[in-house]
């Protein structure tokens, strides 16, 4: 069902004012960590400033059944607002690297405007957890077709596998389908499936009678 | 677009102190599980996986899915690796190329082929229709790479559709549509005087040439004037009063699109 629209109550969109911009040589030093820091401030006072009202809503209507995928969508495309932003003056900041933290700290603030309108979040962890992964789905929805993505993905990836990060990675997402009282070897299950699946009886027979009547031909 | 996904794990390190402590594990896992995705069962593998076990689950599925395609490829196995690996029957398989494993149907998607679990779907519980869509096009981003980037459709069971530019809806079981319009242009101007930083310290990394370049970064004057006009929200050209956030042609009002020097 759709809802109403509710953008008519938005309010105006106030001039920030701009700060004085910050000598050369202090630009060339900052840090990753600040340029993160100021992004992140950007993020909240859009969050808690322009678009309060707005995520205010959205967040009491999803509710906690709808809260991951609400936040998902949301952080997306706020961190889609940015990185197209940001990529006009500075393309090489916008990375995965980059944006992938920027997500965590949208996510937390998202919560936290959901919390303030009553949303229940009971099991915090959970809800980050889901909340950022659902991201990535998004995101691979996006870039999964694009060769050159997949590229770097195999590249990157098999660095993950060579010092250590996938086992870190691995351990940590079966402690935690323990800690959730899922079973940790759906994981391995679960990627035999991915892998090979399961094929139906009806499919194997066919396959089976093709084998055996090319066999009985030659 | 090459700056997508490389770079992760330098930049996950050097995140310090901004990446809280609890959501350090989650990252490695969101960065681990994407890149391993992509690079093996896809985005219909990763749906079909989460669809049957859960996001964690099907995380981890995806994961160990990608382990087990790739060491045919590289050939290491310690840990859950190589777990993975000895699942798999494939401890210390150096001798696999990745050529012998996309025959065998290891490491391509597309043979593998979307599983029974992403046909069922994943129910989208709550859809969302949210600000900025606009947004979500835009090459030479990050979350904006395709060239069809910007509409992204997820339709009840487990579909996700892309076309066009700049709307994203998802239809699930109580749909919220969202106009924050206007809420753009607060974005812009709360990332002006990062954008203005970030300008300034690219600039001054990339030499002589392009510092000599106009300082007035995107061309953007954050007064607003002279470029695009801004349309009130429901606007009676809207052809669906519910996704009345968005605009025809999925521009976003409040969106400065103005002419760049540099050509972005």
């Amino acid at each position: 069902m759709i809802q109403q629209d509710q953008a008519n109550q938005m309010p105006a969109d106030p001039m920030q004012a701009q700060p004085a911009p910050q000598d050369q040589a202090s630009l060339i030093d900052a840090s990753d960590e600040e340029q993160l820091e100021l992004m992140a401030d950007a993020i909240s006072d859009y969050i808690h400033g322009d678009a309060r009202e707005h995520v205010a809503t959205s967040m009491a209507n999803a509710g906690e059944e709808a809260l991951v995928d609400t936040l998902a969508a949301m952080s997306y495309q706020i961190l889609t607002m940015v990185s197209d932003q940001v990529a006009k003056s500075a393309p090489e900041t916008v990375t995965l690297d980059v944006l992938l933290p920027l997500a965590t700290v949208t996510i937390d603030y998202l919560i936290e405007v959901a919390e303030a309108v009553g949303v229940p979040v009971p099991n915090m962890l959970d809800v980050q957890e889901d909340s950022l992964l659902r991201m990535i789905e998004i995101h691979m929805a996006k870039v999964g077709d694009d060769p050159e993505q997949k590229a770097i993905a195999d590249e990157m990836f098999k660095e993950y596998l060579e010092d250590g990060s996938f086992d870190d990675a691995a351990g940590y997402v079966q402690q935690r389908l323990k800690d959730r009282g899922q079973d940790p070897s759906v994981m391995e299950e679960g990627g035999k499936e991915l892998l090979a699946p399961k094929q139906n009886q009806l499919s194997a027979g066919v396959q089976q009678g093709l084998i055996d009547q090319s066999g009985g031909m030659s | 677009m090459s700056k997508i996904v490389k770079g992760v794990k330098k930049g996950l390190k050097k995140v310090g102190k901004f990446v809280k402590k609890n959501w350090k594990p989650i990252l490695m896992v969101a960065a681990v599980a994407f890149t391993g995705g992509l690079a093996t069962v896809g985005f219909a593998g990763l749906q079909g996986a989460i669809a049957a076990n859960g996001i964690l689950g099907g995380i981890g599925s995806t994961m160990f899915a990608g382990a087990t395609s790739m060491l045919g490829t590289i050939g290491i196995g310690s840990g859950a690796a190589g777990t993975a690996a000895a699942a798999a029957g494939m401890q210390g398989a150096t001798l696999m190329t990745g050529a012998a494993a996309q025959a065998m149907g290891l490491a391509s998607s597309g043979l593998i082929g979307p599983p029974t679990a992403a046909q069922a779907g994943s129910a989208s519980v709550g859809a969302y229709t949210g600000p900025g869509s606009s947004f979500m096009g835009g090459g030479g981003s990050l979350l904006g790479g395709s060239s069809q980037a910007g509409q992204m459709v997820q339709q009840g069971a487990g579909q996700m559709v892309q076309q066009g530019a700049g709307q994203m809806v998802q239809q699930g079981a109580g749909q919220m549509t969202g106009g924050s319009q206007g809420t753009g242009g607060g974005l812009l101007k709360s990332l002006a005087p990062w954008a203005i930083q970030a300008g300034g310290a690219y600039l001054a990394n990339r030499g002589q040439e392009e510092a000599d370049r106009p300082k007035g970064l995107w061309g953007v004057d954050f007064n607003g004037d002279g470029f695009e006009a801004y349309q009130p929200w429901g606007a009676p050209n809207y052809a669906n009063p519910g996704i009345a956030a968005m605009r025809p042609g999925g521009r976003m009002p409040g969106l400065i699109d103005a002419w760049s020097p540099y050509g972005g």
